[in-house]
């Protein structure tokens, strides 16, 4: 007879199983309090785990407060690549050439296809509310999926509540979630694969292939095709249930069958995105190897010697380790380790033990592409010291949330005296006094608000040229080279993507360039080519082919101008309206 | 004779080429400001030539006088060149022309808010006569010195070479940065200025440091005759006030020894060398007020400031602000009213703090109601300098690279000279141009010595390390390695330095509890590297220590040095490869899980083992007195939640 002392377990008196059954309290007042404390931090029944429903509603609450002081401040577009994001998703449908192959290979394409609905009214294309409500619905899923796995861990109400504090706590993954970026979509996605998986393995009866299937494969597909960290999360879940199933001591049959229908939607999910690569770009593996690749794009950086992790898993972990420190905190991440070294020495390698762990497998990834120069991320000890990608860390943060809720788990375990309550509060202050501390200079003290302020700082001028278009746009259409550097700010210009001859459009584009005053009424280029650019892609088509055409100046006139931008209006065309020049412009 | 003198120093603040500072007006009502000339002995002062710049609107009068005695009034107008008569009869008690300008607005009604920017600048001091030589020691060093060699023998032991840049340093400190001063070894060729360029020549000797003024190739030469550590002190006392003392043509034993920094955290106004500040309007009047950290000792987080003062009544009708700005940073603003005192009281925090500041009282006064002539009173403000203060919080600031320097190294800066041999003296040539630097950075004397360079490295101390080998920068961790390098390949990067092209570098280092600044050079074997080194040094000396910005300056082939931030530099691969030892954190991290796991498993089997005992006990117990064979039923429920079956 064995004894498995890493079996989940709902501790003392914060187990509302220990409730005597017919102590039932008197409705309203503190017995209603009560029993929402039960169901809080009650066992799960089956499928159901009480308290979800609550928690998707606090998430919600929780982003839809951020997503108001990030929309009010602006500070929902500062990053880049979330006004480019946006953009993508609207061009789909709204575009001179819709299509699926408007999703392009840059980035995976789940996060634009779940904007899309959202995108279509120009309203919340244009503010960036649609990716805060897509934002806002993650995190409700994010948190609700953290909470049931937490359940589906046996840990009791005061471990849940950290565990959400921890991830509903965070500014900069708050931050993460009311932007366009892909953070919000990754990890709840990561986090319902997770609560899948524990749904699953900790189930009292034995689910099927199907079962597992929608719960964890399906989120896990929705994962791959958001980040290539959720490829990596197949791999290391597949790993997983076959550990389970083995344990149970069931057939190997019987694991394969596991591993498959857990991957069966990963897998369709590569395959799809390989068939697309295929079909637009003639090649399966052009995100891989194309012009707009990870690979092309590091390949810059190698040629300027900046990618100094490549290689050097030293600096890959200092730099990967700063970027945790100031995303996740230095408090959670004490916490954290603590949490690890307790359910480590305690639960050893149990089932337990490895579904936290698979929390930590896009923190492997990260590091591992870091190591194979695969992906470039600077901060303050990187080399050179920048805010650049550190926000690819956030995917960390529902593992130190797990950590911490095991270590307040497991405290009433480690010594005689500690209990519950005063531990949660105790890792309560100690996170109050970790985002005062961040309040202190949140530009300075969390990196990926750092790098939100860098690109607020760099877009500025840019901005304000997008600002002044909207407000003077009269129709005839814009040509611009929105992939060249700092002009992803289609949301803000706020026009209908159709509007547009970009790169995007394909030959219409090059048409356009060739003969402006036929296509465009409107250019936006920069006045002088770029030479701050990161890849050769950041040049703007545009500027080489016109700024220097002598038939270009004589069609059209610059009406505005910021730092080396310039907004040109067609003067050739007796049809266009009259423009009414107004003072403004800044040259 | 007639000659034409630069006139370069003054003895006070206030210099010649300083009147663009602080002569400018900036009211169109009455305003002075007054500028000490000094002369040198035996010359007879005959006019002052200078270039009078007058803003354009500008339509008063110019008024200069010279002492008491008015010697020209004019329309304010520019002109090229501008003569104010002197005679000798203006001098004062100190062979100086107090020359004082006056602006008087001559409108009826004039507009407070305007500016009214005159410059008379580019002065030179016109005489007859011939300087004499000095004959003492106390009149050796002139209110202004056009230039100060410090020579010491061309193989110099390192005696002589911490004299000499302890002179260096000294002089330094008793000049501004108009009057340069250099160290150079016996056999280098003088420059020439003019009859106020000094010499001091360090000579061995054996006894006390005695001291001899001679004229020497036509240079007016001080002779330091000496050994050992006196001569040192001997170079200390020529920056030192007290050589007023020395009235005699030769001296013995010279002698000073720097008395520790007064390292309070409070300085009055007084302190910083304004002991009155006083406005004047209407119209719009400013007073400056440098703070350097280094006045308080080291570096610092904040600044509290306490000013206390009065103002004249304010006549009916009148209103004056009064704004206090610390490095153009709105601190304070009032509204003068009532009685005549008044006060301040702001802090400023590390973001606004630079490592040399510019404390500015600003009045501003102007008329509620109508225009009613040119008879507006005046409206002072007096601000008390010895009871106003700045009291500074001890911190390490935001202040980074150059900056950080002089304040962190406390006034004391130690110097090591990595070379041997011949090229010793040369990179103690280039430590003095950056001992200058620094010195006139500083708000005190430094208190220069020579050490040992690996001691130097094997020490916390924070200093100046100069000629330092590619092995000293990689022991001192620095930015930049002294190997082949390339600067980050952005376009807009128009100077590239080839990883094959000699180069110097000149390095700002912070790590290790100490700050270091680090001037060395690399290149291919054979490639002359002392140019490149010179080079780096003079820019810092001439550009002055308050305009070097970022953390590295360079210099390498024709182009000028110039400076950058040491992340704008391609990581050089030593500088990579160091950091591959953080992974040990990882690998110890997994060891210590490792352990813990197997502790773990240790401690699951001697449970198991204990409740397996214990069942069997039981059994043992509980069975029939005749044994039976029964299966193990212990397949775990597979409905148990509870059960992992992990050991």
């Amino acid at each position: 007879m064995a004894v498995d002392l890493a079996a989940p377990r709902i501790s003392g008196s914060d187990d509302p199983g220990t409730a005597r059954r017919g102590d039932r309290p008197r409705s309203g007042g503190p017995g209603r309090a009560r029993r929402a404390w039960a169901a809080f931090g009650g066992p799960p029944r089956g499928r159901r785990v009480p308290g979800s429903l609550t928690v998707f509603l606090l998430g919600c609450v929780v982003g839809t407060v951020a997503s108001i002081y990030t929309v009010r401040t602006g500070s929902n577009l500062d990053y880049g690549d979330a006004m480019a994001h946006l953009t993508i998703s609207g061009r789909i449908l709204d575009s001179k050439a819709p299509g699926l192959q408007q999703l392009g290979t840059v980035w995976l394409p789940l996060p634009h296809l779940l904007l899309l609905p959202l995108v279509q009214n120009l309203f919340l294309f244009r503010t960036g509310v649609a990716a805060c409500i897509l934002g806002t619905l993650c995190l409700g899923i994010a948190a609700t999926a953290l909470f049931r796995t937490m359940a589906r861990l046996g840990f009791g109400g005061p471990a849940r509540l950290v565990g959400l504090a921890v991830l509903l706590a965070n500014p900069s993954l708050l931050y993460a979630f009311t932007t366009a970026l892909t953070e919000p979509v990754l990890i709840a996605a990561i986090l319902a694969c997770l609560a899948g998986l524990a749904g699953w393995a900790f189930s009292p009866r034995r689910l099927s292939g199907g079962e597992l299937a929608v719960f964890a494969g399906i989120p896990a597909g929705a994962g791959v095709l958001t980040r290539y960290e959720a490829w990596a999360l197949v791999i290391s879940g597949s790993i997983f249930v076959a550990i389970v199933v083995v344990r149970r001591g069931e057939t190997l049959r019987r694991a394969l069958v596991c591993v498959l229908s857990f991957a069966a939607v990963p897998f369709a999910s590569i395959c799809w995105w390989l068939a697309y690569n295929a079909a637009w770009y003639g090649n399966p593996l052009e995100f891989l190897t194309g012009n707009y690749s990870a690979a092309a794009f590091t390949e810059v950086f190698i040629q300027q010697g900046q990618l100094t992790t490549k290689g050097n898993p030293g600096l890959s972990f200092e730099i990967f380790g700063w970027a945790l420190l100031e995303t996740a905190g230095l408090v959670p991440l004490v916490l954290a380790g603590l949490g690890l070294l307790v359910t480590t020495a305690r639960w050893g390698l149990s089932d337990r033990a490895l579904l936290i762990w698979l929390a930590g497998t896009s923190s492997a990834f990260l590091l591992f592409s870091l190591t194979s120069g695969q992906h470039i991320m600077v901060n303050d000890v990187s080399l050179p010291t920048g805010a650049y990608n550190n926000r690819y860390v956030l995917s960390a943060v529902p593992w130190v949330a797990l950590l911490i809720a095991a270590l307040v788990h497991e405290a009433r375990g480690l010594a005689r005296g500690i209990t519950v309550w005063p531990t949660v509060l105790a890792v309560a202050a100690l996170l109050i006094g970790q985002n005062l501390w961040w309040a202190g200079d949140p530009g300075e003290r969390m990196t990926v608000i750092e790098e939100a302020h860098s690109g607020r700082v760099a877009f500025a001028p840019v901005k304000e040229m997008a600002t002044w278009l909207h407000d003077h746009y009269d129709g005839g259409g814009i040509l611009m080279d929105e992939s060249a550097d700092k002009l992803a700010v289609a949301p803000v210009i706020g026009v209908p993507i159709g509007e547009y001859y970009n790169r995007a459009t394909g030959e219409l584009f090059d048409q356009a360039l060739a003969e402006p005053q036929e296509y465009a009424r409107w250019v936006v280029m920069h006045r002088v080519q770029v030479t701050n650019y990161a890849t050769r892609s950041a040049l703007d088509m545009v500027t080489a082919e016109l700024a220097e055409d002598p038939q270009f100046a004589t069609d059209y006139r610059l009406v505005y101008a910021i730092s080396d931008l310039g907004v040109y209006r067609r003067v050739s065309d007796p049809e266009d309206p009259a423009f009414v020049e107004q003072p403004g412009s800044t040259s | 004779m007639i000659g034409t003198l630069l006139v370069p120093a003054l003895a006070t603040a206030a210099r010649a080429d300083d009147i663009d500072a602080a002569g400018s007006l900036t009211t169109r009502v009455q305003n002075s400001v007054t500028l000490n000339v000094p002369v040198p002995v035996g010359a007879t002062p005959t006019g002052i030539r200078g270039r009078l710049e007058v803003a354009p609107g500008v339509t008063g009068r110019l008024q200069f006088a010279v002492g008491n005695r008015v010697v020209r009034d004019v329309p304010a107008s520019s002109a090229p060149a501008f003569l104010v008569p002197v005679r000798a009869g203006d001098l004062d008690a100190n062979n100086s022309l107090a020359v004082r300008l006056t602006y008087t607005e001559t409108g009826r009604c004039p507009d407070p808010d305007a500016t009214a920017d005159v410059v008379y600048s580019d002065l030179r001091l016109r005489y007859s006569g011939t300087p004499t030589p000095p004959g003492s020691l106390a009149a050796f060093f002139p209110a202004a010195a056009s230039r100060i060699d410090v020579v010491v023998p061309s193989s110099a032991s390192d005696e002589f070479l911490a004299a000499g840049l302890t002179a260096v340093a000294a002089l330094s400190g008793k000049y501004d940065d108009t009057t340069p001063v250099a160290l150079n070894p016996a056999a280098a060729v003088l420059p020439r200025t003019d009859v106020t360029q000094r010499v001091v020549r360090i000579v061995p000797g054996s006894g006390p440091v005695e001291t001899k003024i001679v004229n020497r190739f036509g240079l007016t030469t001080l002779i330091l005759t000496g050994s050992g550590s006196e001569l040192a002190g001997a170079a200390q006392a020529l920056g030192s006030d007290q050589l007023e003392l020395a009235t005699g043509g030769t001296s013995t034993g010279l002698t000073e020894t720097l008395k520790v920094r007064d390292a309070t955290m409070q300085q009055s106004l007084a302190d910083l060398g304004s002991p009155t500040v006083q406005l004047t309007g209407p119209g719009t009047a400013t007073q400056y007020v440098g703070v350097r950290q280094d006045a308080f000792g080291g570096p610092v987080d904040s600044f509290d400031l306490h000013v206390t003062g009065t103002h004249t009544a304010l006549p009916e009708g009148t209103k004056a602000q009064l704004n206090t700005y610390l490095n153009g940073y709105l601190l304070d603003s009032q509204v003068l009213s009532g009685g005549p005192e008044l006060s301040i009281d702001a802090t400023a925090d590390a973001s606004l703090i630079n490592s040399d500041n510019g404390l500015e009282f600003t009045l501003t006064t102007a008329r509620s109601d109508s225009c009613s002539g040119p008879e507006t009173l005046p409206i002072e403000v007096y601000f008390d300098g010895r009871s106003s203060t700045i009291t500074a919080t001890r911190g390490t600031g935001l202040v980074s690279g150059f900056q950080t320097f002089p304040q962190v190294l406390g006034g004391e800066l130690p110097v090591a000279l990595r070379p041997g041999g011949p090229d010793r003296v040369t990179a103690a040539v280039d430590a003095a141009f950056l001992v200058s630097a620094l010195q006139r950075a500083a708000s005190a004397p430094l208190e220069v010595s020579l050490v040992d360079a690996d001691e130097f490295l094997d020490s916390n101390l924070s200093g100046l390390l100069v000629g330092a080998s590619e092995s000293d920068a990689t022991d001192l961790k620095a930015p930049l390695r002294l190997d082949g390098m390339r600067l980050v390949d952005y376009a807009e990067a128009s100077f590239r330095v080839g990883t094959d092209q000699p180069y110097a570098a000149f390095q700002a280092i912070s790590g290790s509890g100490r700050d270091v600044l680090m001037l060395g050079s690399w290149g291919p074997t054979g490639a002359d590297l002392s140019t490149a080194r010179r080079s780096a040094a003079t820019y810092v000396a001439t550009r002055g220590w308050n305009r070097l910005t970022d953390d590295l300056l360079v210099s390498a082939g024709q182009r000028r040095p110039f400076t950058i931030s040491s992340n704008a530099v391609v990581p050089q691969q030593e500088v990579i490869d160091e950091r591959r030892s953080f992974i040990w954190w990882l690998v110890g991290g997994f060891v210590v899980l490792a352990l813990l796991l197997g502790y773990q498993v240790w401690r699951t089997n001697r449970r198991d083992r204990e409740v397996r005992q214990l069942v069997d006990a039981q059994v043992r117990a509980d069975a029939p007195p005749k044994a039976f064979d029964d299966d193990d039923h212990d397949g775990g429920d597979p409905d148990d939640p509870d059960d992992d079956r992990t050991t």
